[in-house]
């Protein structure tokens, strides 16, 4: 909502992607080295080749390829344990891969200068902030930490406080859920990150919330950001441009949500059924392999 | 493009606000939580009174021996002035020295008198008059502030003949050649009570967020490993540093034992004892996913190191492969700096090679720490 609110402030005769790239440009001039996303606007954000990860035995995700385009949605659905939070946690850096390759906004977040970690915002799935703290002195230390100082850091504070209707004063740890997972918007986007990271962020929390904060989410993707998701809510993937299908670790759709309903059949009338087909019709083919073998 | 503008220094600045931004963080959220609040200060506090009385309560009953070969008025009044005090029991007056071994070894007496029979001879001659006290030094501090009482009585009976010169007290410890009073504990508790408190606190730092997720959001903002183990280091170690002032309070003016040595260089002791200890309580707490894990290592941790500490038994008398092992023991060779700065006033090149194997601790352990923030397998 802020950055609309921003865009509309922007003069009217700019074109859209003008706009943006000077917003890029304004926010990350600054920054020691060139940023890495100059040389490869037009091309994907995130790349993601032959991407494995295994525990032990276990096959987590099983190579897994897809491209993400800047400004797009980009949602990675499945059934629990289908390996979407890893991948999600691989993306973030937080996890290494067993093999494959990936790059986010350039470089892997796992192995970059921590400098290229200031371009991405993380909203994980259940609340990761520090609950003793005050809403204020949880969004004062997480500014602090991606380097906001100064003036900007108390603007960019009392903007998303604004921004997401928040009480600075409450106490984090007993807010609302819903109040818990603005906080963490609010957070995630303290910095305006290029690329947002937003890992189960509806889960637990009512359907009007849930729909004021994909009205945020639309607005930050039109403003150029980056949005990988993960969710199990099938009528969420209709808000994303383009959605990943996973189950036991592979990757079993990919495309937009009409293309991903076209390659379920046609008995899918909605996502939620063509999610189902789609992980069915891969769970018989391999009971079939396997009984075949 | 500003870029080019950049200084070295700048962005210094900048990596210092973003670690003090951690630090101001780490700090709130311990002074917040009350479970933390109270784990903070009180036990300091309430372990050095309970060390300091603990070390003395038994003054009030020393039982003893004695073997009285002079018999004469000078040694009935010399023991006279002992049983006034009401502290001292007479449990046992011996025929012979041979008759302690007994006694001791049972634990019935915790010293024996031994007064020789030419005590009031010498006395009257004008001689030097020697008596033996022999110890319990198993009992070591409660037999320290004993003998040191009865120095002082046998003192100021002397003063009290007069022109004669002082009677003088031989002491001999059983069992502990090296015997360690009261006043050589409690400079002790400066470095020891800090220590299991700052270790805890460091271990469970990342636990704590690990187990409530925390930790990887804190991984996802451009901050440093090392910003990171700055920044949870620091408090700890302020914690640390408060509790040993806290101790070293009561036992300067509660207990009253005199410091000899430099606060600055105590100070400077204390500050590389504490970031060894921190050191390894974080290294615990980066291998540690929840906070029960992180306690349970961290106490597992702490018996062997206050053991092989030299705090209660010297580590000259422990068995070679141990006094290896005690290298690595941070604890002690703080307690040994603590020990000698307090009570012998050593200088710095006294207690330099007590900094050697606290800053190699330190050195090793804090970045090993940082390595595990990321690298520990889930």
């Amino acid at each position: 909502m802020l950055l609309l609110r921003e865009h509309e402030n922007e003069p009217a005769q700019a074109a859209d992607d003008a706009n943006t790239n000077k917003e890029d440009g304004d926010r990350y001039g600054t920054a020691e080295t060139a940023s890495p996303s100059a040389g490869e606007r037009d091309g994907p954000v995130i790349v993601v080749r032959d991407l494995v990860r295994k525990f032990g035995d276990f096959t987590a995700v099983a190579s897994t390829s897809f491209d993400v385009q800047r400004g797009e949605i980009f949602g990675l659905l499945g059934p629990n344990g289908a390996g979407k939070t890893t991948t999600f946690r691989m993306l973030c850096g937080l996890l290494p891969a067993t093999s494959g390759h990936l790059e986010v906004a350039g470089v892997d977040l796992r192995t970059a200068r921590a400098k290229a970690r200031a371009r991405i915002g993380y909203v994980s799935q259940k609340f990761a902030l520090y609950g003793n703290l005050s809403v204020r002195e949880n969004l004062e230390f997480f500014a602090g930490a991606y380097g906001l100082r100064g003036e900007r850091k108390r603007e960019r504070v009392k903007a998303v406080i604004a921004q997401f209707d928040l009480d600075a004063s409450a106490q984090s740890g007993i807010l609302p859920v819903g109040y818990k997972q603005r906080l963490a918007m609010a957070a995630g986007l303290l910095h305006e990150p290029d690329i947002l990271f937003l890992d189960e962020p509806t889960s637990g929390i009512d359907p009007l919330a849930r729909r004021a904060f994909w009205r945020t989410i639309t607005s930050l993707a039109q403003g150029g950001v980056t949005i990988i998701i993960t969710t199990h809510f099938m009528e969420e993937a209709e808000y994303c441009d383009r959605i990943a299908i996973q189950d036991a670790g592979e990757l079993l759709a990919l495309g937009t949500p009409a293309e991903v309903r076209e390659q379920a059949g046609d008995d899918a009338s909605d996502m939620n059924e063509a999610f189902i087909a789609i992980v069915e019709q891969n769970r018989a083919r391999q009971t079939n392999e396997k009984v075949a073998a | 493009m500003r870029v080019a503008g950049l200084t070295l220094g700048a962005d210094f600045i900048a990596w210092l606000a973003q670690t003090f931004a951690l630090v101001r963080k780490e700090i709130l959220a311990l002074v917040k939580d009350p479970a933390n609040r109270t784990i903070l200060f009180a036990p300091a506090l309430m372990q050095a009174l309970l060390f300091g009385y603990g070390a003395t309560y038994d003054l009030t009953h020393v039982p003893y021996a004695v073997v009285d070969q002079s018999r004469s008025a000078a040694s009935t009044e010399l023991l006279a002035r002992l049983d006034g005090t009401g502290v001292f029991r007479r449990e046992a007056a011996l025929a012979s020295n041979a008759q302690i071994g007994d006694l001791i070894d049972s634990g019935k007496v915790l010293l024996a008198i031994s007064i020789p029979s030419d005590f009031e001879h010498r006395l009257t001659v004008g001689d030097t008059a020697p008596i033996q006290i022999i110890l319990d030094g198993r009992n070591s501090s409660t037999a320290g502030a004993a003998a040191g009482q009865i120095g002082a009585i046998v003192a100021d009976y002397g003063r009290s003949l007069g022109g004669s010169p002082p009677i003088t007290v031989e002491r001999r410890a059983w069992y502990n050649p090296n015997l360690e009073s009261r006043w050589t504990l409690m400079p002790a508790m400066i470095a020891a009570l800090s220590f299991l408190q700052t270790l805890l606190l460091s271990a469970l730092s990342v636990a704590r967020e690990r187990e409530q997720g925390t930790f990887d959001q804190l991984l996802v903002t451009p901050l440093g490993l090392m910003q990171i183990l700055i920044g949870k280091a620091i408090p700890s170690i302020l914690v640390g540093l408060i509790q040993s002032t806290i101790i070293l309070l009561i036992i300067r003016f509660w207990f009253e034992i005199p410091m000899n040595g430099s606060y600055w260089l105590l100070y400077l002791g204390l500050v590389t004892f504490t970031a060894a200890g921190v050191g390894i309580g974080m290294s615990i707490s980066a291998l540690s996913l929840t906070m029960q894990q992180a306690m349970l290592y961290t106490f597992l941790l702490v018996m062997p190191l206050m053991l092989l500490s030299g705090m209660l038994t010297p580590v000259r008398n422990m068995p070679q492969i141990l006094q290896l092992i005690t290298y690595v023991n941070p604890l002690r060779f703080g307690i040994d700096m603590v020990r000698r700065i307090y009570l012998e006033g050593a200088v710095f090149a006294d207690v330099a090679l007590d900094f050697v194997p606290m800053l190699v601790v330190a050195a090793i352990t804090l970045p090993l720490a940082a390595w595990l923030f990321r690298n520990r397998l889930a």
